[in-house]
């Protein structure tokens, strides 16, 4: 175990859990509440031993039945009053960590649909997930049960050391001497116990990670016939976690019945240096009777310091990982003096435009580009040479690093997110689809949408006889309990979720490479009415679908090339686009002989 | 499929299961496992009881300490008393130590055992088990639920047998102590009971709620999380915060009903101990006074009766251990039991050398009850280069899949060189046929370690080599790390032409006599596709191809082509025939260079 890393982080511990007070702030009465809740059940917690000594001192020793009887209703009375306290003090804790969990759950959520694409290009989605449910599930049991259950413990054992000293010095030393052995015992668990959990949970993490990504990959792992290969592995990781398990297991074993060495020596310190005292007749056997029951009390703080420590430094860690989140600006932001731009008329222009994924690397170099409203852009260009980067810009899913766009003039940096978004449709390359119901999946850009103007836009993407087919029609659920939709048909969805927001701005990122070719034809056919009358950008890699466009890019390593429709590349000599397209042009053109 | 966390949650919650309800076969099938290491239980079981009487010596040697000693004021018989005690407690660290490592011990090896067996059994089932499940659930249960397990016999099995040890113990001590005494100090344990057994029941069900509440809110965080790019592009950011927030909240009520019973089970436990104690300084008191009890035993029943507490508490938790264990079991057995339709030949055939004729006789199938293909006939010549085509859905993939033997046929027989595809054995197919398919899947490692999947002993130059070959090499070494480019989840950071590159580069690598190519450049820009087009003839030589395609550029190298409709092969031959004499040929055809 690395010491020096263990040791950052508790020095890092408090200051992350201090945070959480901001969110505190708001709880205040109720944790002030809580805090003489917790002083009250504590204090009343330490009454019954002292009724015990006194029951035996004065009643038994006296042959006093009645006072005894009253001693032992007194004990049950405290003990009833008590309970009502812990009610409190437990109810009302769990409801402050509720709200706190409660607010900080939304606003990592609102916060995460902030972050730019750039964040979740390098993210897991497994991983934000934890820190949504997990990370904040753990910081819950930290916030209801530690700090109530901190300041009860040491109250109790502050609480027990001043009775000590006021009952007989002697045994306030005796105490006093004992707590060392406990403090040990807790430093014991929490040096060595816990950083041998922390190892299994990440031995754990590494296995469900394996698991997970085999049994999605599972076909490839079949068709390659690497089942042997991968169960070796996911055997080795196996049993290393099996290995760091009793590992664990054997540190936990050695140190956890200490505690209940250390109480059990200590009562026997305590009958013995105690019963000597009585001998002596220094003190009352009654007094030893309600020592002993006093170090009774100690195993539950000292075990519990255990736990709590470790549950301190799990939430720690915990909350560590939500405020690194909620600590992520956005790359992406509204600037302060950004306005909504006014309905979009579709003139778009790209001065100079510069990006990078990743410092050094450019993707995109001094790129111009001036489009009328109306146009179709064909954007082409070999595999990776930032064609979709391109038109990511356009909706601010990236900023440029230089140079700037505008659309209708305004600089999209200095308009609202918000308000550009809900101008420019997008149809992304990876068709994801909701688990919700088809015509929910249509609507999700537009929820308010009418049935009919669901369909039309169905009835455009050519996917509407599709879902008319299905016997729940449009309320088909998607997903694994639902119907299953091909590469085609995904796409096809796609389309007709953007068409039904109406962008005055539509960008196509391969709609259609998965559609089967009569399906792009009459998609086609049906796209040209909304194609029409807005600006419209379209990847692709099909002649058919270029040769029609207004305007035709040719990128190249993160440059445009070529630019002109496709009439005039094909004049260039030694254009790239000739040299792509004349082969695919010239075998279509024998074709169309041969066929007819 | 998709991984879901939220999703097994959800899944786990559904079920209302009872113990009742688990299957006698899945608790045998444990108890296989648990027998391989009888005589390390035997000892763990011995250690608990000796830990047991051990640590109940204490408030016995008490009793005697202030009976036989104090009173009589003898100091030695008091020093004898404390090591006495001391060792005691010594014995009880000594036997605690070996029933927890051994209990762990057993707990974690049958575990992993029983891990490692299901996963191998998972991995030999049908990808139509997968195809059926959500990853998330299969996940679940090779690690979460085989968890439970561990804890059922680490700590659920031994903490009720140590509990009921420690239960037993004390009231056979005390009923040897005091008859009346111990008699009257147990009034209250039926009380107890009740009370526990009803909180338990109520907390339960609160639980189950909390649960449901918390499945809702993960599968929402998860749809949310996955979906991120689109619910930006859409502008969906404020309703969707605005449905979390309201599920937040739910589940924040849900919780704090849950927090009304378990904070009453506390002061009531505790409320319990307290009465437990006073009627026995009541009672015993009365005793003292009357001299039918010593005050040895009055306070060494007190130690008894706060130590009979803890056990009981545990015991209404210890249900809910077994119960979600049982649930757990009940889940690895139903994948255990599930057997895999497509075995291994039991007397294996393969020729020595491979030609790579196909020949499809006779074969229908369907995925569940409809049809998918029917009665389809074909032989591919050994090293021809044959291409499929026809519409969505006229069942072109399956054929791959059937070819494959990720799915048995149905009816007839697929031969390759004259042998059924079922007598082949696994491995020996897998290394004949390589695909390339539609859906690409590339594992979140390099993408050397990606393409050197389709033949791991490869070597550095190799992998190089064939990504030189398919074409993708260039776009590699433009990527900032170059081969040891991590891909991202399921591949996410590269495009989807990319991505059909490297599986292109990975079927190639293993250098197959078969290779099918499903849609495999469908993604790839017109410029790479031609220059893979250029390469193509060097990359299919000498190998049988079957290429499957909606997309007519391909088609040019094929020998001969097939026309799929309806999971019937409707014509056959060269293309220049096929545009002669087949219409749904010519329209297919005609649709997409018009």
């Amino acid at each position: 175990m690395n010491k020096s890393s263990g040791k950052d982080r508790k020095d890092s511990m408090l200051p992350t859990l201090l945070r959480l007070g901001e969110y505190a702030r708001d709880h205040w009465l109720k944790i002030a509440g809580v805090m003489v809740a917790v002083f009250i059940s504590t204090g009343l917690g330490l009454v019954p031993p002292w009724l015990i000594r006194y029951g035996i001192d004065n009643m038994i020793m006296e042959e006093d039945l009645e006072g005894l009887w009253i001693i032992a209703v007194a004990m049950v009375g405290t003990a009833l009053l008590k309970g009502v306290f812990d009610f409190i003090k437990s109810y009302v804790s769990e409801f402050i960590a509720q709200s706190i969990i409660h607010d900080i759950r939304v606003k990592l959520y609102e916060h995460l649909n902030k972050l730019s694409f750039s964040f979740y290009d390098e993210s897991r989605t497994g991983d934000l997930m934890a820190r949504i449910t997990t990370d904040t599930d753990t910081l819950h049991r930290f916030l209801s049960r530690v700090s109530s259950f901190v300041s009860e413990n040491i109250l109790t054992i502050v609480g027990i050391m001043i009775i000590m000293l006021f009952w007989d010095y002697r045994l306030g030393l005796l105490y006093i001497m004992i707590l060392p052995l406990m403090i040990f015992g807790m430093y014991m668990y929490s040096s060595r116990v816990r950083p041998m959990f922390r190892k299994v949970r990440k031995r754990f993490a590494k296995l469900t990670e394996m698991v997970q990504e085999n049994f999605v990959g599972m076909e490839v792992i079949k068709l390659f016939g690497r089942e042997e290969r991968q169960k070796k592995r996911f055997d080795k990781q196996n049993q290393e976690y099996v290995d760091i398990n009793i590992k664990a297991s054997k540190v936990s074993a050695r140190w956890m019945p200490y505690v209940h060495f250390l109480v059990g020596l200590s009562t026997a310190l305590v009958v013995w240096y105690g019963g000597r005292l009585v001998i002596e007749g220094r003190i009352s056997l009654g007094m030893m009777a309600g020592f002993l029951s006093y170090i009774a009390m100690l195993t539950r703080p000292v075990r519990q310091t255990g736990m709590m420590i470790n549950l301190s430094s799990q939430a720690a860690a915990a909350t560590e990982r939500i405020f690194d989140v909620l600590d992520m600006s956005p790359e992406v932001k509204d600037s302060p003096d950004a306005q909504e731009i006014p309905l979009v008329e579709g003139k778009v222009e790209y001065r100079d435009v510069s990006f990078s994924y990743e410092q050094g690397k450019k993707v995109l170099k001094d790129i111009n580009i001036e489009v009328d409203p109306g146009e179709t852009v064909a954007v082409v260009g070999p595999t990776g040479s930032g064609k979709s980067t391109l038109l990511h810009l356009l909706p601010r899913f990236y900023d440029a690093d230089e140079g700037k766009i505008l659309i209708d003039g305004h600089d999209i940096k200095h308009v609202t997110i918000d308000s550009l978004r809900r101008q420019v449709g997008i149809v992304l390359q990876h068709t994801f689809l909701f688990g919700a119901s088809i015509r929910e999946n249509i609507s999700y850009g537009r929820p308010d949408a009418s049935m009919e103007e669901i369909i039309r836009c169905a009835k455009i993407a050519q996917i509407h006889d599709f879902i008319e087919s299905l016997p729940l029609g449009y309320e088909t659920p998607i997903g694994e309990r639902g119907v299953d939709l091909s590469g085609g048909q995904k796409q096809r969805l796609a389309m007709a979720r953007v068409l039904l927001t109406d962008p005055a701005l539509l960008i196509l990122d391969e709609p259609t490479s998965s559609v089967d070719v009569e399906t792009e034809d009459r998609m086609e056919e049906a796209m040209k009415s909304v194609i029409e009358d807005r600006t419209t950008f379209v990847i692709a890699h099909r002649l058919w679908t270029v040769q029609n466009a207004d305007k035709i890019l040719l990128l190249k390593d993160g440059e445009i090339v070529e630019r002109g429709d496709h009439d005039e590349l094909l004049e260039e000599k030694d254009g790239f686009y000739r040299k792509i397209y004349s082969q695919v042009l010239k075998r279509e053109d024998e074709d169309r002989g041969d066929a007819t | 499929m998709r991984g879901g966390f939220g999703r097994r949650i959800r899944s786990d919650s559904e079920e209302d299961f009872s113990l009742k309800q688990l299957d006698k076969r899945a608790l045998k099938f444990m108890f296989k496992y648990l027998k391989r290491y009888k005589l390390k239980l035997f000892i763990a079981i011995l250690s608990m009881a000796m830990m047991t009487l051990a640590s109940l010596a204490g408030p016995f040697l008490i009793k005697i300490a202030i009976d036989e000693y104090i009173m009589t004021g003898n100091l030695q018989g008091l020093t004898l008393i404390f090591f006495m005690m001391v060792g005691a407690y010594g014995a009880y660290w000594f036997f605690s130590y070996f029933q927890t490592y051994l209990s762990n011990w057993i707990g974690h090896t049958v575990v992993g055992d029983i891990r490692e067996d299901l996963y191998d059994h998972l991995q030999g089932l049908p990808i139509e088990f997968y195809n059926e499940r959500e990853t998330g659930d299969v996940m679940a249960r090779v690690t979460h639920d085989v968890n439970a397990l561990s804890d059922l016999v680490s700590t659920g099995f031994v903490h009720l047998l140590s509990d009921f040890f420690i239960m037993v113990g004390i009231v056979v001590i005390m009923l040897l102590l005091n008859v009346r005494l111990a008699l009257v100090s147990f009034i209250t344990i039926p009380f107890i009971f009740f009370v526990v057994y009803y909180l338990g029941k109520k907390m339960r069900m609160a639980y189950r709620d909390v649960r449901e509440r918390l499945a809702e809110l993960n599968a929402d965080v998860e749809q949310n999380l996955s979906g991120i790019r689109l619910v930006q592009a859409l502008n969906r950011e404020n309703i969707n915060t605005g449905k979390f927030s309201k599920l937040s909240w739910k589940n924040l009520k849900a919780n704090l009903k849950a927090a009304t019973y378990f904070s009453l089970l506390f002061p009531i436990m505790t409320l319990s101990k307290v009465f437990g104690e006073a009627l026995v300084l009541g009672y015993g008191g009365w005793g003292v006074v009357h001299g039918t009890v010593t005050l040895g035993v009055l306070i060494a029943f007190m130690d008894y009766v706060r130590r009979f507490f803890g056990p009981l508490a545990d015991m209404s938790q210890v249900y809910n251990t077994y119960q979600s264990a049982g649930a757990s079991l009940d889940r690895i057995y139903e994948y255990i039991s599930e057997e895999s339709p497509i075995k291994e030949p039991e007397d294996p055939e393969a020729p020595e050398k491979i030609e790579g004729e196909i020949e499809v006789d006779n074969v229908s199938f369907g995925y569940e009850k409809e049809k998918v293909i029917e009665e389809l006939n074909l032989k591919i010549e050994a090293g021809e280069t044959f291409a499929l085509v026809g519409q969505t859905g006229a069942g072109k993939t399956t054929v791959v899949n059937v070819l494959t033997r990720l799915y048995d046929v149905d009816e007839g027989s697929i031969k390759i060189d004259g042998i059924d595809l079922r007598k082949y054995p696994k491995n020996r197919l897998r290394d004949i046929i390589s695909v390339v398919t539609q859906d690409i899947f590339l594992f979140d490692t390099s993408i050397r370690e990606n393409i050197r999947f389709g033949r791991p002993e490869a070597d550095d130059e190799e992998v190089v080599k064939v990504a030189k070959d398919v074409k993708a090499h260039d776009f590699i070494e433009d990527l900032p790390q170059g081969y040891e480019t991590r891909v991202g989840e399921k591949g996410v950071k590269l495009s989807g032409g990319q991505k059909q590159l490297v599986s292109f580069a990975r079927a190639m690598l293993a250098d197959p006599k078969i290779l099918i190519l499903d849609e495999a450049t469908s993604s790839v820009d017109a410029y790479t596709e031609m220059l893979i087009q250029d390469a193509m003839e060097k990359l299919l030589e000498d190998r049988t191809v079957l290429m499957i395609a909606h997309r007519f550029a391909t088609l040019d190298k094929a020998d001969r082509i097939g026309v799929l409709k309806d999971g019937e092969l409707i014509d056959l031959g060269t293309h220049e025939d096929l545009i002669e004499r087949n219409d749904t040929y010519r329209r297919l055809y005609e649709k997409q260079s018009g």
